[in-house]
């Protein structure tokens, strides 16, 4: 979504040291951490240390319905430019197997922009294989 | 069929292919050609790169970690508005010899080749240095695939890296080529 200045809303939080960032419009809600959610970095391949003390729980819009998932803080909007995004590296291998739609530069850091339809479908991915 | 029981035909055929191999000019390399090199440290290993390969060598800067990746990649960095992946040269080579995190001075060496480019952590890089070309040793036991050769190098001695298998390995996953 663009404004009248040329900017994209991106909600952006962090899981372990990797800073990671929607569409903020996809973004329905931001709560306390719910421990029964899942947290992102497993999902996406990182170890991090969990402490729900800094953590928030994001709810994602998922066809009308809602998903959460747990991330780590800080959890805030950002308006990203233009000339803030980034490709995704080539040469940079197995990317395919990530739910990454490039990088953007987010306060002197790089900021992996997710799809969340693969995120969610990995989370469902996930929920299918702990029930059978 | 001859004594040893091969068929005629299959003893002409190892004659006429070890007549041609016999006959084949042992490759000479010119004495007079040189080669461009860019040598760099990785740790206590030096190492040398074509020149024409080199795209650039800057001062490392922060590397963005990636993730699901194979371990020979440490990130991407941000070098001149773009995003390009750093190897661990020393995990693709099967050492432990690599830079320390916080070594001063540390450069990133990006390579490029056809469309692809890759940035090499080193301690320091020395070049352009012209070394001739019949100094190279290609016949060195060295496994790594993207290891071309060994030229002395000050008082030891330095791997030339073949920047075209290297970045093949890399950016295949192969991290350890």
């Amino acid at each position: 979504v663009n404004d009248a200045l040329g900017t994209f809303p991106l909600m952006c939080f962090r899981a372990g040291d990797a800073t990671l960032g929607v569409a903020a419009e996809e973004v329905i809600a931001v709560e306390v951490a719910n421990p029964a959610a899942v947290y992102i970095g497993v999902l996406m391949g990182i170890q991090a240390e969990r402490s729900l003390r800094y953590q928030r729980t994001i709810w994602l819009d998922d066809g009308g319905a809602v998903v959460e998932l747990v991330v780590d803080s800080p959890v805030r909007v950002h308006r990203i430019r233009p000339r803030d995004v980034l490709p995704i590296a080539p040469g940079l291998p197995l990317v395919e197997r990530l739910p990454l739609l490039g990088f953007a530069r987010v306060d002197e850091r790089l900021a992996l922009l997710l799809d969340t339809k693969p995120l969610i479908e990995a989370l469902h991915e996930r929920r299918r294989g702990a029930t059978r | 069929v001859s004594e040893d029981g091969r068929p005629p035909s299959e003893q002409l055929r190892a004659f006429i292919g070890a007549s041609l191999e016999e006959s084949k000019p042992a490759m000479q390399v010119p004495t007079d050609v040189t080669l461009s090199f860019l040598m760099f440290r990785h740790g206590g290993r030096w190492f040398g790169v074509r020149a024409e390969a080199v795209k650039l060598v800057v001062a490392k800067d922060s590397i963005t970690r990636v993730p699901a990746q194979p371990p020979h990649v440490l990130g991407v960095a941000l070098i001149r508005s773009r995003l390009i992946p750093v190897i661990d040269l020393a995990h693709m080579t099967r050492s432990a010899d690599r830079p320390a995190d916080d070594a001063p001075g540390l450069r990133l060496v990006v390579l490029a080749s056809q469309d692809d480019e890759v940035a090499l952590v080193a301690d320091e890089a020395r070049g352009v240095i012209e070394l001739a070309a019949n100094s190279i040793d290609h016949n060195t036991s060295n496994k790594v695939s993207f290891i071309s050769g060994v030229v002395k190098w000050r008082k030891g001695t330095a791997s030339v890296i073949d920047t075209g298998l290297l970045l093949r390995a890399a950016t295949r996953g192969e991290g350890d080529a």
